[in-house]
């Protein structure tokens, strides 16, 4: 009898200690469960060289770590693996790294994050030869990477190199010792650090790399030095991908430790990422705008929902090839029928913020409406149909006389806004306009064939050089630009733009750069600015990222 | 029986022949490339980018050389790379030719738009996945249709039966679209019993499979009813009956045998279509399968990937015809193989 009651006693005992443990354990642990930029596809890739989309983006900025590092709420560029200083004629940047960072992988077998060694043992650390070789290696041609050309035109012999034509010892970059990297830029300018905090100018491991090939990426082959290691990568659609804090990266003032220890990153579809928010699964999640309504007149999930400044703007691009819109004004009078607030409230509906001009205004060197309180395109329907009356008497046809066609490639949204558009121009200048729609990659080939297209622009790196130079309508890029627009006077503005220091100065000449783009010649019509709408759980505290790429580390949960 | 398949074996040859010419030239014939982006690709890239993948080469040369990838076996040495554009679904080692030798066999090459994995590794991975889901569903379909058609047949024209097929309207007249968010939210949100989306273990399985195989239970219950009412009718049943044998053994043994061939004639195409038409239940669910390639990789012209997963389809088809044919001699032995 007394024999069994005290086996009852250390059984209970035991099962108590046990359940206890584990719940020290579970709360131990910091797990993140994120839906936020990911998507719903696979990953396309981890490797720094070959990413150009965001979800790829999102955990290359976490598993490695550029030279310089864009604070994710500013923009601004501040030191990542390096601090730099620049030549007095602005042309030579001489990275000092952060020693003894060590190149790590996760074990599997152990669930450990493991420093990497070499033959004797000894831990491999990330050195300046690593970032030359990451830096030559998304300009070699035989990468074939698609980002090199936003990389290229910045660093001397970068141009020549890339295309195939130069060699890769006229390339500026230069390993002065293990912690220093000395890199010969073309031209001056302010955005140029920027530049810098690009995931293809990231370290690379060369010996990974030859061993592996484009296998290299793979967990069980990858290494990485930046707060967190990968862990998993479960791979197709609606797969996932899990990070794990790296215990060894020393932390910074900028990029420091992370204090969670996992972050599972889902491939969801935003309708389902909502539901899994719903159900309490998804700490973090994206939602779709059709559910803006519902979500922000319900008590909690309102209480959840931010909405910050996107990545991109919506435009319509005027071919200025085509009749009638070889002329300006009528360009002009186009963008003026368009009710851009009427299509953000009963169109789009989840605050999008109609656009008077091309540039975000969050980005660096952006000029806003309340510093220009008058800058770019407003809706004004009298004066649109005026200019479009003056058009045609001068040329003397008459508004049916034309066959103009509006083409976007295929979405419910997009078609929604076209038809509203459609409706704006017949209405305002009695102009009946056809809308043709094709798939993304038909309509990416085929839409500098028509009168009007539909676009979307985002950055790149958060800076206004981006939209109003990489976007195509300085006329260095007039094959990719499908308005087929230039200007001289424009690109004389974007040139000083680029080349000032000063920031106001910039903002200035970017403004007037705009006035042209929008206004006076009109190539396109800007309609408005995304916005990025997400919810988090109350325990989560966290930054909110204006440049598509959320930065982990400095988050926490609170439970 | 061994010929049979033989001959079936080697008609699918140039039934995969014919499918993949004909994809192939499709493909290229729509404008767009893999490659192309919203911001443009700038001509050197495009150019490195097609020496590559071998889309600089003209078309017959591209399509020899695919076909001769998958089909011309090699043998390797122990400098053998596995690369992108090197990965062999078929890989045996062959110790008597020397250290590191080995036996390699279809090479269905690289996804050209997701540049670093292979449609092998697509195929490895990702099937699996979708042959689960398949099964479960079709599994799922059976185990309703079936019985919900032998219920209607017996008790034709009562309330059961009316019932029956009422189930079975409801089932094909509701979208998996529909379907799939309201079990979504009633298990998932409300009642918090099971996972709303993902993949790993059983709970993850049980949504997916029902909103996928409940639609096509309509079908089976349908199809089994309306077999069974004729068989029901013949003169052998009557015998059977008159024989003094049990109903249950008469409808389970006699009837029931002869009424599944139509049934069995579906299952064969319908497993192809569950395996690989998941596009809205994996996207909804989350599930990593194969489904959704089979529409993304022809919005995104990833040339591998579409002649892949066509091949992989048509292989599907005709090996599950092929096990149908083979189903219906045990079924009815009236049937041979011709």
């Amino acid at each position: 009898m007394f024999n069994r009651k005290l086996f009852s006693f250390v059984l209970l005992a035991a099962l108590l200690l046990a359940l206890s443990a584990g719940a020290v354990g579970a709360q131990d642990k910091k797990v993140l469960v994120s839906g936020r930029q990911m998507g719903s596809s696979d990953i396309p890739t981890l490797d720094p060289a070959i990413a150009e989309d965001v979800p790829s983006v999102q955990v290359i900025d976490e598993l490695f770590v550029a030279l310089v590092r864009m604070n994710e709420e500013t923009a601004a560029a501040e030191p990542g693996m390096a601090t730099w200083e620049v030549s007095d004629d602005g042309l030579v940047y001489t990275f000092k790294l952060l020693p003894n960072v060590p190149w790590v992988r996760y074990n599997a077998a152990s669930g450990q994050v493991e420093q990497l060694t070499d033959a004797d043992g000894n831990p491999l650390v990330v050195t300046a030869q690593d970032f030359a070789y990451g830096i030559l290696r998304s300009l070699n041609p035989e990468t074939a990477a698609p980002y090199q050309y936003v990389l290229s035109p910045w660093i001397k012999g970068g141009p020549e190199y890339a295309s195939g034509e130069g060699a890769m010892e006229d390339v500026g970059v230069k390993v002065v010792d293990d912690t220093t990297l000395e890199v010969t830029v073309n031209q001056p300018s302010g955005v140029t650090p920027l530049i810098f905090g690009l995931w293809v100018t990231m370290a690379q491991p060369q010996p990974i790399i030859d061993e592996f090939a484009e296998f290299w990426i793979d967990p069980a082959n990858i290494a990485t030095y930046g707060p967190f290691a990968l862990k998993e990568w479960v791979r197709g659609d609606g797969g996932s991908l899990t990070m794990v804090k790296n215990p060894f990266w020393p932390g910074t003032d900028s990029v420091p430790q992370s204090k969670i220890d996992e972050v599972v990153l889902r491939f969801l579809d935003e309708t389902v990422q909502l539901t899994e928010f719903e159900a309490g699964s998804l700490d973090v999640a994206e939602m779709p705008d059709a559910e803006y309504a519902r979500v922000s007149a319900d008590p909690k999930l309102s209480a959840a929902l931010f909405t910050g400044p996107g990545t991109c703007t919506y435009y319509y691009g005027f071919n200025v090839e085509r009749e009638p819109f070889t002329d300006a004004r009528v360009r002009r009078a186009f963008s003026m029928a368009i009710d851009r607030a009427g299509i953000t409230e009963q169109v789009t509906g989840a605050g999008q913020i109609p656009a008077a001009f091309f540039t975000l205004p969050s980005l660096n060197a952006a000029p806003t409406s309340e510093m220009f309180p008058n800058l770019g395109i407003q809706s004004d329907p009298e004066m649109a149909k005026l200019l479009w009356d003056e058009y045609l008497t001068e040329t003397g046809k008459t508004a049916d006389s034309f066959q103009l066609t509006l083409f976007h490639n295929e979405s419910s949204l997009h078609s929604a806004i076209a038809q509203a558009v459609q409706q704006m121009w017949a209405e305002t200048l009695g102009v009946q306009v056809q809308i043709a729609t094709a798939d993304f990659a038909t309509y990416l080939d085929t839409r500098g064939n028509y009168d009007v297209f539909r676009a979307g622009w985002c950055f790149d790196y958060p800076d206004t050089h981006n939209f109003l130079y990489d976007a195509g309508w300085h006329s260095d890029l007039i094959t990719e630009n499908d308005t087929h627009w230039s200007n001289a006077e424009y690109d004389a503005l974007v040139d000083a733009g680029f080349k000032a220091e000063a920031v106001e100065e910039r903002i200035a000449l970017y403004a007037q750069a705009e006035q042209i783009l929008v206004y006076d010649e009109a190539a396109i019509a800007p309609i408005y600015y995304y916005i990025t709408n997400d919810l988090t759980a109350p325990y989560v505290t966290r930054t909110h990222s204006l440049i598509t790429r959320e930065h982990y580390e400095k988050w926490d949960i609170n439970k | 029986m061994f010929r049979f398949i033989v001959r079936r074996m080697l008609w699918m040859f140039l039934v995969l022949f014919v499918v993949s010419a004909i994809t192939f030239v499709l493909l290229r014939a729509v404008p767009g490339g893999p490659f192309n982006s919203e911001r443009g690709v700038p001509a050197p890239v495009q150019r490195s980018l097609e020496a590559k993948f071998n889309l600089d080469k003209p078309l017959i040369e591209q399509y020899l050389k695919y076909v001769g990838d998958i089909l011309i076996p090699r043998l390797t040495g122990p400098d053998f790379k596995r690369s992108l554009t090197e990965d062999y679904l078929i890989n045996v080692p062959v110790p008597i030719l020397g250290e590191g030798a080995a036996f390699r066999w279809m090479n269905f090459g690289p996804s050209l738009r997701v540049r670093s994995r292979t449609v092998n590794q697509l195929f490895l991975e990702n099937l699996p996945v979708s042959i689960q889901l398949g099964s479960a569903a079709l599994a799922v379909a059976l185990a309703i249709g079936v019985p919900l058609g032998i219920i209607a047949a017996l008790r034709r024209n009562t309330a059961a039966d009316y019932a029956s097929m009422g189930v079975a309207i409801i089932g094909v007249s509701i979208p998996i679209i529909i379907m799939a968010p309201f079990l979504q939210y009633l298990f998932g949100v409300q009642w918090r019993l099971l996972p709303v989306s993902g993949w790993g273990t059983i709970q993850h399985l049980i949504m997916p499979a029902f909103a996928l195989g409940f639609a096509q239970s309509a079908l089976m219950a349908r199809l089994t009813r309306a077999s069974l009412l004729q068989v029901l009718g013949e003169d052998y049943i009557r015998t059977a009956r008159a024989k003094g044998l049990s109903e249950r053994t008469v409808i389970l043994l006699h009837a029931l045998k002869n009424a599944l061939i139509p049934v069995v004639t579906v299952i064969g195409p319908l497993f192809a279509a569950l395996v690989t038409g998941t596009f809205v239940t994996e996207t909804i669910f989350a599930v990593p399968g194969m489904g959704r390639y089979f529409v993304t990789s022809v919005t995104n012209r990833d040339f591998t990937v579409v002649m892949g997963t066509i091949l992989l389809y048509a292989v599907f088809l005709v090996l599950a015809n092929m096990l149908v044919d083979i189903l219906y001699a045990w079924l009815d032995p009236r049937i041979r193989f011709a």
